[in-house]
Order: structure tokens, then sequence, then C-alpha cells
């Protein structure tokens, strides 16, 4: 009966301690957001009309198959289109995949993944992501998260601002949307090296994967901490003393 | 060779290759203040001066100190934006360290008079020994440095539990466990930081209150403790909170020496957090905090006690900060900000939860009746065991006055101040935990617990931090 009582009132404190964390916790903010990567939350460069943003990057692994970009988004029910077009240069004729999205999905602040087929030999190639927005306003209010000064060392970002006349560009900005035609006039040409936030994801094939980041963990560091077979052999040397670990931990528990 | 110092030797290997494995995980630099502890010492080992503010503002960083931010692509991984020059943007605006990482990292300057120095000082002979090797090589060698004071912490950990508890390694399995795989500590305490000194030297205090606890007073034995509490203070004041610890071991033991009544002992020990809290909050509202105290700076500031702590905008600093406190702790690594606990934090709130109220229930259980007959513990037990719960109030005291003291989350506060109390705080959380377990499956308290910390360690390097600082 005492036992019994016991685990009511256990329950009960779970249950009561869930609902506490509920209410002073219950609101998980994504962590994929601009305010995790503050270096990227400076800039928004604005799109609308032929505006255009292009980031060239370099795929440290195989299989590329994720590019994740940050985007401020304040339409939240228009029927504008964003493209995305991966290419093998900026200006390359020819698309490696094209990606067509709705405005609408578009979260802001949180990552926005691209997902496409792995890229198996995208190991140390150069790739480059152009963004335009099928905008026929100026106020479609779709900006991309940049940072002000040049922070990816393996690429650069270009921006080329609307050139084309909108129909509806003399509407009056709504309060939150000021920021964006403030930012598109002041910034027709970027004259300064930026990069805009982005991050890489890959699907390749494990073998070589592994062989990529043992050759990442090695690079540059002194010592035995610069060889890949170092990182094996603490793997291994980590298993085993795991293992042994386990035996002594079940004997010790059984005595 | 005893089965203890097996056991020992096992647990000591254990330690030295994973904190191998987080050194060599983590690129150079990129950890809590690093680059200005390396700084630091580097000025006094190096360059033969002391870190003053007229130092840094003439001497020149280490030449390849930039380069190496650019090859390891810190700026990048941590997310804040590079010192760049508006003419040249791939140099720095200058040569100057108080120029490059300070400003731009919110990360502290060390200077002299303003910061305690004892780590610095203890650490500046390898530096001038070491001054002819590339800048990244020096740094890996002052970490190894770091990883050899966490051994040294994880084994007195060991001695530390089997003095409270002679005679059941469970409970120094289970403590020695959660330091060795806890990703924060290793992290934290492989770096080159001040935090890895004062951690061990705490360590080294508490086993010294054990001692003197569970196998009798003496001369040699209040002479480790006072001396782990004197070189602690100094050294960071987040070892502060040992001080009213202190008072509450020498009432607790007055109690029992002199047979004092429960209630005379319980209104001693809440006069004593009584005023740790208050004096904690004035002590941030007249200074720049427990530093002042550290590097006895005179108090300046006015005393200001007429804030709304109990506002709207209050509460929500309070309840960030504890999540920021709580997160930190499990995950976030420091300057490099990963979350690892993403998706499933909840879980562990919860489970932290509940081996909360299984500490509760131990509580109630074993350190409550001290007066009856009949106890599960021993007397001396019962003593280290309160002493330790009060150092456990005494260092969130430490954490969270500051922000209630400056209604700001300047102060953070990141979990590696926590540290200091990790001995009682993991043989707590163990005790918590192997309250939950019930008795028939009680040969499965240490292999679950192994292979929770196991697992959410390996999670952690494996699935958020390989992934994430290597693409």
């Amino acid at each position: 009966m005492r036992k019994k009582h016991w685990s009511i009132i256990i329950l009960l404190l779970i249950i009561a301690s869930g609902s506490v964390y509920q209410l002073l916790w219950g609101r998980i903010s994504n962590f994929d957001t601009v305010y995790y990567s503050p270096l990227y939350s400076t800039d928004i460069y604005f799109l609308a009309g032929d505006a255009q943003i292009t980031q060239e990057f370099e795929a440290e692994y195989p299989g590329l198959s994720r590019i994740e970009l940050y985007f401020e988004n304040q339409a939240n029910n228009n029927s504008n289109e964003v493209v995305f077009h991966l290419k093998q240069q900026c200006d390359a004729a020819e698309d490696i995949e094209t990606l067509t999205v709705k405005q609408v999905s578009i979260v802001s602040k949180q990552a926005f993944p691209l997902t496409f087929s792995p890229l198996d030999d995208s190991a140390g190639r150069r790739y480059c992501i152009v963004v335009e927005s099928k905008s026929g306003e100026v106020n479609s209010s779709l900006g991309v998260y940049a940072s002000g000064v040049d922070t990816y060392p393996r690429g650069s970002a270009t921006y080329k601002s609307n050139t084309i006349a909108l129909p509806n560009s003399s509407a009056v900005a709504l309060t939150n949307q000021i920021w964006l035609p403030i930012v598109q006039k002041t910034q027709p040409v970027v004259q300064h090296p930026f990069d805009i936030g982005f991050k890489l994801y890959y699907n390749g094939k494990t073998g070589a994967t592994l062989q990529t980041l043992l050759r990442q963990l090695a690079t540059y560091k002194p010592g035995p901490l610069g060889q890949p077979m170092f990182y094996i052999f603490l793997l291994l040397l980590y298993g085993g003393l795991i293992a042994i670990l386990w035996v002594v931990i079940l004997k010790v528990q059984k005595n | 060779m005893s089965h203890n110092f097996k056991f020992l030797a096992l647990l000591v290997s254990l330690t030295l290759v994973r904190g191998l494995i987080y050194i060599a995980i983590f690129p150079p630099w990129l950890a809590p203040d690093e680059p200005a502890h390396f700084e630091a010492i580097r000025l006094m080992g190096q360059e033969g001066v002391w870190p003053t503010q007229a130092i840094y503002l003439t001497t020149p960083m280490h030449p390849d100190m930039h380069t190496s931010f650019q090859s390891f692509q810190i700026w990048q991984l941590s997310g804040y934006a590079p010192p760049q020059d508006a003419l040249n943007p791939h140099e720095p605006v200058n040569n100057l360290f108080i120029y490059y990482y300070p400003p731009t990292s919110t990360g502290s300057l060390i200077i002299a008079g303003n910061y305690p120095l004892v780590y610095h000082v203890l650490m500046a002979p390898l530096s001038a020994l070491v001054k002819n090797f590339p800048l990244v090589q020096q740094l890996y060698l002052m970490r190894l440095v770091s990883l050899l004071f966490t051994t040294l912490t994880v084994i007195l950990g060991w001695f530390f539990a089997q003095t409270i508890f002679p005679g059941n390694k469970v409970y120094a399995f289970g403590l020695t466990i959660f330091l060795i795989f806890l990703p924060m500590n290793l992290h934290v305490n492989t770096s080159v930081n001040s935090d890895v000194f004062v951690v061990f030297l705490v360590s080294l205090y508490f086993f010294g209150l054990a001692k003197l606890f569970c196998e009798g007073v003496s001369l040699s034995k209040i002479g480790l403790t006072a001396v782990a509490l004197g070189l602690a203070i100094m050294t960071k004041p987040t070892a502060l909170f040992i001080i009213p610890t202190t008072f509450v071991a020498l009432i607790v033991y007055l109690a029992r020496r002199f047979y004092w009544k429960p209630l005379l002992l319980t209104g001693l020990l809440v006069i004593i957090v009584v005023l740790t809290f208050s004096g904690s909050i004035v002590l941030f509202q007249v200074t720049e905090g427990g530093r002042a105290i550290s590097t006895l700076q005179s108090f300046s500031q006015p005393l200001n006690l007429q804030k709304n702590y109990f506002g709207p905008s209050s509460w929500a600093i309070y309840l960030h900060t504890i999540r920021w406190g709580f997160l930190s702790f499990w995950g976030l690594f420091g300057w490099a900000n990963i979350p690892i606990l993403r998706t499933g934090m909840r879980a562990v709130w919860l489970i932290c939860l509940v081996i909360g109220f299984g500490g509760l229930l131990f509580i109630k259980k074993y350190i409550l009746p001290m007066g009856q007959s009949q106890r599960p513990l021993s007397s001396n037990q019962q003593d280290i065991l309160l002493v330790l719960l009060f150092s456990l109030i005494f260092i969130l005291i430490s954490m969270y006055t500051p922000i209630i003291a400056t209604q700001s989350t300047h102060w953070g506060p990141p979990s590696r101040y926590f540290f200091p109390a990790l001995l009682p705080f993991s043989l707590y959380f163990f005790l918590g935990y192997q309250q939950l377990i019930p008795a028939r499956f009680y040969s499965l308290t240490l292999p679950i617990w192994l292979a929770a910390l196991l697992l959410f360690d390996t999670f952690a390097w494996g699935y958020v931090l390989i992934p994430r600082l290597y693409g």
C-alpha cells in the first residue's frame, strides 16, 4: 500500500513537472536560425523583379545533397515562387539542379533546405547557387540573409539588384517591410566582398566520406594529430577501453 | 596491482583517450575564451611582460594568430564576423590582439589587476619553453596540460566517492563515468582556460572535506583542504561558492561534535544561505563581480536595490538564463555555439527532472533523518552529503545572483561556471538516478548509467560535433 502511495506521488510529480516545463520552456526555438549564425544576420538582400543573388562554394565531401539558406520572408499569402539554380559556375548556362518553391513555404530566419539527388563526385568541386524570385512586385518581401564582410574563404557572393519596372513599385511599404526597400535602394550594386549564410549537407558513400573526413580532421594540425591514421588508432583504442569498461562494470555490479 | 588501481588505471586511460579525442576534434581557438587565455600566458611566458591594458595596446599578438584563425575557419565556425581591414579584407585591422579577438568575439581580455592570474603564472614557464614551436603546436601542448588536470580531477573523483562510500565501488564508478562521459566537461576542461585548474582545485577541496568528515580530522587534511580553498579562490571567482560551503562544513561539524539541536543547526544553515544570497547580490551591485574578491579590488559602484526584480522582463531574463544554463551544461560547446540537444532537449529536461526527484527522495530518506537511531547512512556520511548539498545550493546562488543583481544576461551563465561543483553534482545526480531503479533491477544500475551517458556522448561528437565542425 505504502509503495503504491509513493508511486502515485512520483507519477503526479512527474506530470506536474512536465506541465511546469511545458509552461516555461514549451516553445523551443529552432536552433537552425540566424540567431545561431550571427555572422550571417547583418545584411539582407532583397529579391524582386530580375534581382538575383549568387554564392560560390566548394563542396568538401562526396554526395552533396542539401543546401540550407536563410531568408526573411514577410509575405504570408502571395503566389510568388523562388527559383534556385545549382550550377558548376555562376555564369554557366546549364543548371545541375533547378528547384522552384513557393515563397509562402519559406519561414523567416530558419534554415530553408534545398534537397536534391546526391552528387557523388562533389568532393573538392566548386559550385554556385543562384537564387531569384519570380515576383512581379517590389514588396514581395523576400530577403536573403548575408554577412557584411567576407567570411567564407572558398567563394564569394554577388548581388544584382532589380532593373525592370515593377507594377506596384509605388505601393506604400508596410511598417514591417520598410527595411526591404531601403536595402534595395542603398545597395543596388554591392562592391565589397560578402557571403550569404549557407550550410552544405552530404549523403555520399560511407567509405569515400570517411576518407575525406579523416583528411579534414588532420588538415593543418601538428604532430600525430596531423596524421589521418592517428584518428583511426584513437577510435580503436577508445573502442577497446569501452569494451573493457563494460566487462568491469558488469562484474562490479554483480559483486 | 589491487583491483582498485586496475579500475582506476582503466578510468584514467579512458579519460586520456577521450580527452585526446576532444582535443583533436575541436580546432584551435574554438573553446571559451581560449585565445584570450593563451595570449595572456604567451605575454607572460614569451614576452616577459605582465598582461596589462598598456601592454595589450603596444605588444603585437603572435604573428601567426590571424593565419591560424583563417586556416581553421574559426570566425566562420564560431559565427562571428572577423575584424577585417576595410581596404584589405583578408587582413586584420592591425596586429594588436586587443583589437583582434575581444571586440568581435565578446571574449574576455585577461588583464592583470582585473583578472586572477594564478593559472596563467603556472602555465607561463611552459609557454616560455615552447616559444620556438609553431603557434598551433604551442596551443595543443597547453591543451594537453589541461587534459592532465582533468585526469587528476577524475582520479580525485574516484577517491572522493570511495572516501564517502568505502567498500562500494558502484558510487565511484557512477561518479567518474559521469565526469568522463559528460561532453561539455571534456570540451571545456581540455582547452586552455583557467576553468580546468579551478575545477581541479575545487575537486581537491571537496576531496579534503570528504577525508575530514569520513576519516577524522588531522592537520595534514586541514592543510590540504585550506590550500586547495585558497588557491581555488585566487584562481577564478567561480570557486567563491566554497567559502560559504566551508562555513556550512564548520557548522555541521560543530553541530555533530557538540550535539546541537537540529533546530539550531537548521536555523544557522538557513541564515548562511540567506546571507550568501543577499551578499552575492550586493557584491555584483557594487563591483564587477567575484573578480573583485579574487583580485582584492576595492568596491566602487553605488548600491542600487531599487530595481524591479519581479517584473515581466525580469522573469523573462531569469527563464532565459535558466534555459541557457541547462543547455550549455549538456551542449552548446562554448564559443562554437553548437546545440547538441536540439530535438531531444525536452527528453533530457524530463530525464533531469525525474533524476532531480530521485535526488529529493534520497535526501528525504537518507540525509534528513539526522537524529534517528536507525539510519542507513553513518553520521559522517550524512554530514558530508549535507555539506555537498549546500555546496550545490551555493554554486547555483553564485551563478544566478549576478543575473538577478544586474538584471541582464551579461553573465550568462555558461555551464562551465558550474563545473567546479562537478564532484558533488555528479554524486547527487547518480544518487538521484539510483533511487529510481527498483530493487530487483539493482544489478542494472551501472550498465544503464554507462549506456545512457555513452549514447549521449557518442551522439554529441559523432552526430553533431564532427558534422558541424568538419562539414
